[in-house]
């Protein structure tokens, strides 16, 4: 059976796909997602998909993350300089690449762009996040195996 | 489409998941010392995830693509760098014609696996692409990689061109450019001094002295230099029968624990033999097989016993593992 | 009217786990023709019919290993397994149970009789005179008895195509060399204590060499890659130089 966090990990990868329809069967649980309509669909003539079948799917790439980061620098507070490093995806917040190993990134640390933070684990992949500009590491929001919504304000950085 | 070998490294092979049926022919399996790094290097680069990859061991090969390649690296840690730069493992990477790609210090386990987008083309023997080392036959031409070696790459899947198509737009000037995501990689031991694998007990258990049954399980043994794809030989305290058992010859599997007469365990491992006549003390648990392969020769395993049924679980939770991340990366590559 | 031989458990017969990939019938303790039969009886049921979730078997003097999957054993509806949770040994040996009990031990195939000829001593048998010398025999009396008698292929391992025979005469035993040699040369024929058996591909190996057969008991381009099956008889046939030569040459 799925859990609550797995079934959100899968609709957040639908909801930033460009499909319009989507059926999962996976043991007991059933989920159906339609961006077409604000009904219900009808039974007849949908074939579950799976992920073999699915279409169309966007990925986290690196261009994808970049393409999304910039999209929220635009909308983002610049209040005092600070910009907010936020979370792409749903997932579980790593500081470091393995439990043991150092963090990813230290308060007080100057980052560049393209530097990788955190990774954020989804349907047991892991996905980095790189800081998404230059600047100085002020804060971060997380902690080690909590789990993170799409657009959740993961670090704050002074900007260079 | 092609990469060549501008150094073998000290032992270079193509192995799969091995060659089954035929056994009962003396015909032993071979395969991935680590299958489920094997397997997970093929499914990262969107080939079937039984293809045969390029088992590196200890001191890594330098190779130079002679087309644009996908690859992905598993297993351990042996310091993947192209051009000076380091290679992410555990993700799809596509690397540009001309690159060459070198392996360092074994920072972490002691093995990894080459995938390529189309995997190797060369001919199967009894259904299998895996080295046979000791008869000569599988893998290519039957032995491990030499300086010159040529290895030819198959079309790719459906699944890989997809891959591929997203992974070009962004090569720009680099040598290579990899994913932004990536596979765990938690069976990969962490201190090599301190290697826990679980393991049931084995046909002849009983046979041992109680002295030696504690202390199987709880004495670490140093893994010797005189280990190799046939098995791991240990040191550490020595095994003990209550009386000499008079054994024939009997099937023997991968993970088992037999004990010799001179009391020092061996992990019979990918190129066992069919058959064996020493006494068997344990059993690795399936899932534990490509933890040992990862533990370097004077590395430190100790030994924790579980229940059948446990172990039965543990494999299928891991198979379960594979499918989901299967799926999972399906979703990115798509 | 033949009355066929049912194996009945009380036989001795014990169907254990071998690790939770593997599960172990084992038909008897020791070497005996009687135990081999049933050996049989179960391998050829394999070969036709073989097991869901079957990966391979492998059979030894009196037992057979079956490997399998327990991904695909546990999603099987098996006949006479009540829970679904029951474990895959549990599943298995019921299953093998219910097999075993319906086999018709007499009814196992006719072994093939394979002809194995051989050049005794000189070159291709360089410890032939200690093998005479420890048995008190002359290397021609060696070669009469070693060349006499049928052997019985009980199982192939330890090497591709390498057959495990039962049947040698105690008259030319000869325990091992002392130290082994770093490599044999393929289709050599040797002697480890009671043991005889012909080396398919090159190894190290401890077995004292009485000669050499040129044929190839390894095929790997063949289906199936072996000369020699379990269950085959074989007989030693005494050739000269020439006629070792000449095989060679016509292979």
């Amino acid at each position: 059976m799925l859990t609550f966090n797995e079934i959100k990990e899968i609709i957040n990868m639908v909801n930033q796909s460009n499909i319009q329809h989507f059926e999962l069967n996976h043991e007991v649980t059933h989920i159906v997602i339609d961006k077409n309509s604000l009904s219900a669909a009808k039974k007849e003539n949908i074939i579950p998909q799976t992920a073999d079948n699915v279409d169309v799917l966007s990925t986290l790439s690196a261009e994808g993350q970049e393409k999304q980061v910039s999209a929220i620098n635009l909308q983002d507070d610049q209040v005092n300089n600070v910009y907010k490093i936020v979370s792409p995806t749903v997932g579980t917040f790593y500081s470091a690449p393995e439990p043991e190993a150092d963090t990813f990134v230290k308060i007080g640390q100057q980052v560049n762009a393209s530097q990788v933070v955190c990774v954020l684990e989804a349907m047991k992949l892991f996905n980095e996040v790189p800081a998404g500009v230059n600047g100085t590491i002020m804060e971060v929001l997380f902690k080690d195996g909590e789990f993170v919504e799409y657009g959740d304000t993961l670090f704050l950085v002074k900007l260079a | 489409m092609s990469i060549k070998v501008l150094t073998p490294g000290l032992l270079t092979s193509i192995q799969d998941l091995g060659r089954y049926g035929y056994q009962k022919f003396g015909v032993i399996v071979s395969g991935a010392m680590d299958s489920y790094s094997l397997r997970l290097a093929n499914i990262l680069v969107g080939n079937a995830e039984g293809e045969g990859a390029l088992e590196i061991s200890l001191m890594g090969p330098s190779v130079q693509m002679e087309e644009d390649i996908i690859l992905a690296i598993t297993g351990g840690n042996l310091s993947p760098t192209i051009d000076g730069k380091p290679v992410p493992m555990w993700r799809p990477v596509y690397v540009t014609k001309g690159s060459i790609l070198k392996f360092g210090a074994c920072r972490a386990g002691c093995r990894c696996y080459l995938a390529v987008a189309g995997g190797y083309d060369i001919p199967l023997v009894m259904n299998s692409a895996s080295t046979y080392l000791r008869a000569g036959i599988g893998g290519f031409q039957g032995r491990g990689l030499e300086v010159g070696d040529v290895l030819p790459i198959k079309e790719l899947s459906e699944q890989s061109l997809r891959l591929l198509e997203k992974l070009v737009k962004k090569i720009g000037l680099d040598p290579f450019i990899a994913t932004a995501w990536y596979i765990g990689s938690r069976h990969i031991p962490k201190d090599p001094q301190h290697v826990t694998i679980r393991v049931v007990e084995g046909r002849q258990f009983e046979y041992f002295t109680a002295a030696s049954q504690k202390d199987l399980l709880n004495s670490p043994f140093q893994v010797t230099t005189q280990s190799d794809r046939m098995g791991y030989r240990l040191s550490g305290p020595t095994i003990n029968l209550v009386k000499p058992l008079e054994m024939i010859s009997e099937a023997v599997a991968l993970g088992t624990v037999q004990v010799p007469p001179d009391g020092n365990p061996i992990i019979l491992l990918a190129d066992r033999q069919s058959v064996g006549g020493y006494p068997k003390i344990a059993q690795v648990a399936t899932v534990d097989v490509a933890t040992v392969a990862q533990t370097k020769p004077n590395g430190k395993i100790w030994f924790e016993r579980i229940s059948l049924d446990q172990a039965e679980e543990l494999y299928c939770a891991r198979e379960k593992t594979i499918q989901e991340l299967a799926i999972a990366i399906g979703f990115k590559i798509i | 009217m033949k009355v066929n031989k049912i194996i009945k458990f009380e036989d001795g017969i014990e169907i254990l786990p071998f690790g939770e990939t593997a599960i172990l019938v084992e038909f008897g303790k020791g070497i005996r023709p009687e135990t081999y039969s049933k050996v049989k009886a179960l391998t050829e049921y394999l070969d036709c019919y073989s097991l869901p979730g079957m990966i391979e078997y492998v059979s030894a003097y009196s037992s057979v290993t079956v490997f399998y999957d327990p991904s695909k054993i546990r999603k099987l509806q098996i006949e006479g397994v009540a829970a679904q949770n029951q474990s895959c040994y549990r599943r298995l040996s019921t299953l093998l149970k219910g097999i075993i009990s319906k086999l018709d031990v007499d009814v196992a195939q006719t072994p093939r009789i394979v002809e194995i000829p051989v050049c005794y001593g000189g070159d291709f048998g360089p410890d032939l005179s200690y093998v005479a010398e420890h048995n008190k025999l002359t290397m021609d009396k060696v070669i009469e008895i070693h060349a006499s008698g049928d052997y019985l292929v009980y199982m192939l391992g330890f090497a591709p195509g390498f057959p495990f025979l039962g049947g040698m005469s105690e008259l030319i035993s000869t325990p091992r060399r002392q130290s082994p040699r770093t490599s044999i040369p393929p289709g050599s024929v040797g002697i480890a204590g009671m043991q005889t058996g012909v080396y398919p591909i090159e190894t190290p190996g401890g077995w004292q060499l009485i000669g050499r057969t040129p044929l190839a008991l390894f095929r790997p381009a063949d289906n199936p890659p072996s000369l020699l099956q379990a269950g085959d008889i074989i007989r030693f046939i005494p050739i000269s130089a020439q006629e070792y030569e000449a095989y060679k040459g016509g292979i």
